[in-house]
């Protein structure tokens, strides 16, 4: 019953925002894609199964770190990091899709990103899906 | 909870290592096939990419280092190092004209099917260098006398107030000749130097000193390559001692220069490295975007005309697809010398892109720089490019977008942009053509 929520989120979801945000730390882990959510400090606060698994680092060493120090300096460049930091500054929502390639356990892993953020709302989030 | 074998443990451990390893690791095959690749590399790396992708090494740096491939392949050790700390300026594939970074690239063979390389981001690290080398050049040159420096004394607006005796062995022209005359007449001509003297001494008066290079002009007309620091003499002890001092300490700047001919040492040689393009050795994008922005800071203080040049080489993936890549990057290196060859030997000319050329014009207006551009085109147009295969006798031509700055644009990048623009409808127009950019929306 606990994961009734979750069951019908997709990726593409055009509300996704808020769908995540409703979501308890059960829920998550139950998602298709990888999650990663963090502050406005970049702090990360959340970390699914499916992107510990993926990435090969336990959720509890990720909860609390560096989001683009730490857990995904792969994506400390203008075309990640600086657009939330962006974001945050025009105060303006943020839901860009891209594709890019990751690095998860070392292999070039191309994948396709959400990144969403809402003005007043501390939560932002990287959502990572896996091409097949 | 999960159970952690030891073993586990140090794999853990040694994931974090290279998640958190400040330098890019990658992993690959001899044919550059990406095997393994660690975060800050991907982090590099990303942002060069047109598509997002990134599988192949030297496919994602075929636009900033295209030669890298066949170095590669022509190592035919069974290991060892390759190359180490090659220094490009990275193209943005992402954002064209945000930032201006140097990448250092090292690359190892493994073993027979595995390349290793190593890549960092040395921006900073560069440029701390450069002020260290910069400083240390002329120390030693005017410690160790190793050459005769000439000494000038200018007053506020640049009139030679007095002419060192090295000053007649490197010129020529004895003191009687220019005292009393513009230094800029020690330049030669096509330098320029006429225009720009009062924004060289405005930089000297706040930095304390300026450095450039140009080429100077001996009495008989024979050009020779030199550097040059005006800097000033320290007002308040003049003004105080106007009474004992000899001319040279009343003079407002002091200019030494140094002639660069007789002078390529090693310093020298790796500055051209970093500010030059790989390919076709003229300014690289990095050395570019600075210039330009002293360009900019200039008209800021002090408005004058200012023009710059997009030009973009028409249907060159054609050319690559059709003759290979290394017909195309002759191309390029021809391209980048008929553009060098059609304009001032003041105006900067530099490849920001892959096919994509910038040139600054300092002190020219629209019509003088749509004038130049569209010289440019014809001289392109006019080349010759025979392939070695001996096929048929290949076509260059190029489009032109041109911007003039403005106080509605804030910045280099602004300019960039509607000379972009320009130049996009001058594709979209037929192509071979020069389009001047409409004032800035």
């Amino acid at each position: 019953m606990k994961n009734l929520h979750s069951k019908t989120i997709s990726f593409d979801d055009a509300n996704l925002f808020e769908c995540i945000l409703a979501c308890s730390a059960d829920d998550l882990d139950v998602l298709p894609f990888g999650v990663i959510g963090f502050d406005a400090g970049a702090t990360v606060t959340a970390y699914n199964a499916l992107e510990a698994l993926m990435a090969g680092l336990a959720r509890n060493d990720v909860i609390g770190t560096g989001m683009f120090e730490i857990v995904a300096p792969c994506m400390n460049n203008f075309l990640i990091a600086e657009r939330f930091v962006d974001a945050l500054r025009n105060e303006v929502a943020l839901d860009e899709t891209l594709e890019y390639v990751l690095t998860l356990r070392m292999r070039p892993t191309p994948v396709t990103l959400r990144l969403l953020s809402r003005p007043g709302t501390p939560n932002r989030y990287i959502l990572i899906r896996r091409k097949t | 909870m999960e159970v952690v074998t030891p073993i586990e443990s140090e794999l853990q451990a040694l994931l974090k290592f290279l998640y958190m390893a400040p330098v890019g690791v990658v992993q690959t095959a001899l044919n550059g096939d990406i095997t393994i690749i660690n975060p800050m590399a991907a982090n590099l790396l990303m942002p060069l990419q047109a598509d997002g992708t990134l599988t192949n090494l030297f496919a994602a740096l075929d636009h900033c280092v295209p030669e890298i491939e066949k170095i590669a392949s022509n190592y035919t050790a069974p290991a060892g190092r390759i190359f180490s700390a090659l220094r490009f300026s990275p193209f943005f594939r992402a954002r064209r004209h945000a930032e201006q970074k140097t990448f250092e690239l090292t690359l190892l063979k493994v073993d027979a099917a595995t390349l290793m390389a190593v890549i960092n981001d040395v921006t900073d690290a560069v440029r701390r260098e450069e002020q260290l080398r910069l400083g240390a050049a002329w120390y030693n040159a005017l410690l160790n006398d190793r050459f005769d420096y000439g000494v000038v004394g200018l007053d506020d607006n640049g009139t030679v107030l007095n002419w060192n005796p090295a000053m007649e062995k490197l010129t020529g022209s004895s003191g009687s000749d220019v005292i009393g005359k513009p230094v800029s007449t020690l330049f030669a001509k096509e330098s320029n130097v006429l225009r720009s003297l009062p924004d060289l001494l405005y930089e000297a008066t706040q930095g304390g000193w300026t450095l450039q290079n140009a080429w100077c002009s001996t009495a008989s007309g024979k050009p020779f390559w030199a550097s040059y620091i005006i800097f000033t003499n320290d007002k308040t002890a003049r003004e105080s001692n106007e009474q004992q001092i000899s001319i040279t300490e009343q003079s407002a700047y002091m200019l030494t220069i140094r002639d660069m001919n007789n002078h390529v040492d090693a310093a020298s040689q790796i500055m051209h490295a970093t500010y030059s393009d790989h390919l076709t050795g003229i300014t690289n994008r990095r050395a570019f975007f600075d210039a330009a922005e002293i360009e900019i800071k200039r008209w800021r203080r002090a408005p004058r005309p200012l023009c710059l040049l997009a030009v973009d080489a028409d249907h060159f993936k054609s050319i690559n697809d059709e003759f290979g890549h290394s017909v195309g990057d002759a191309v390029l290196k021809a391209l980048a010398m008929t553009i060098k060859d059609s304009v001032r030997q003041s105006d900067i000319t530099a490849r920001i892109g892959g096919e994509e050329f910038a040139v600054m014009l300092p002190h020219t207006d629209m019509t003088a720089a749509c004038e130049l551009a569209e010289r440019l085109r014809k001289n392109v147009e006019a080349l010759e490019i025979m392939p070695d295969n001996g096929k048929a006798m290949l076509c260059l031509t190029v489009s032109i977008g041109i911007a003039q700055m403005s106080t509605d644009l804030s910045d280099i990048g602004g300019l960039m942009d509607l000379a972009d623009r320009a130049l996009y409808v001058a594709k979209n127009s037929g192509r071979n053509r020069v389009e001047p950019a409409q004032r800035a929306p």
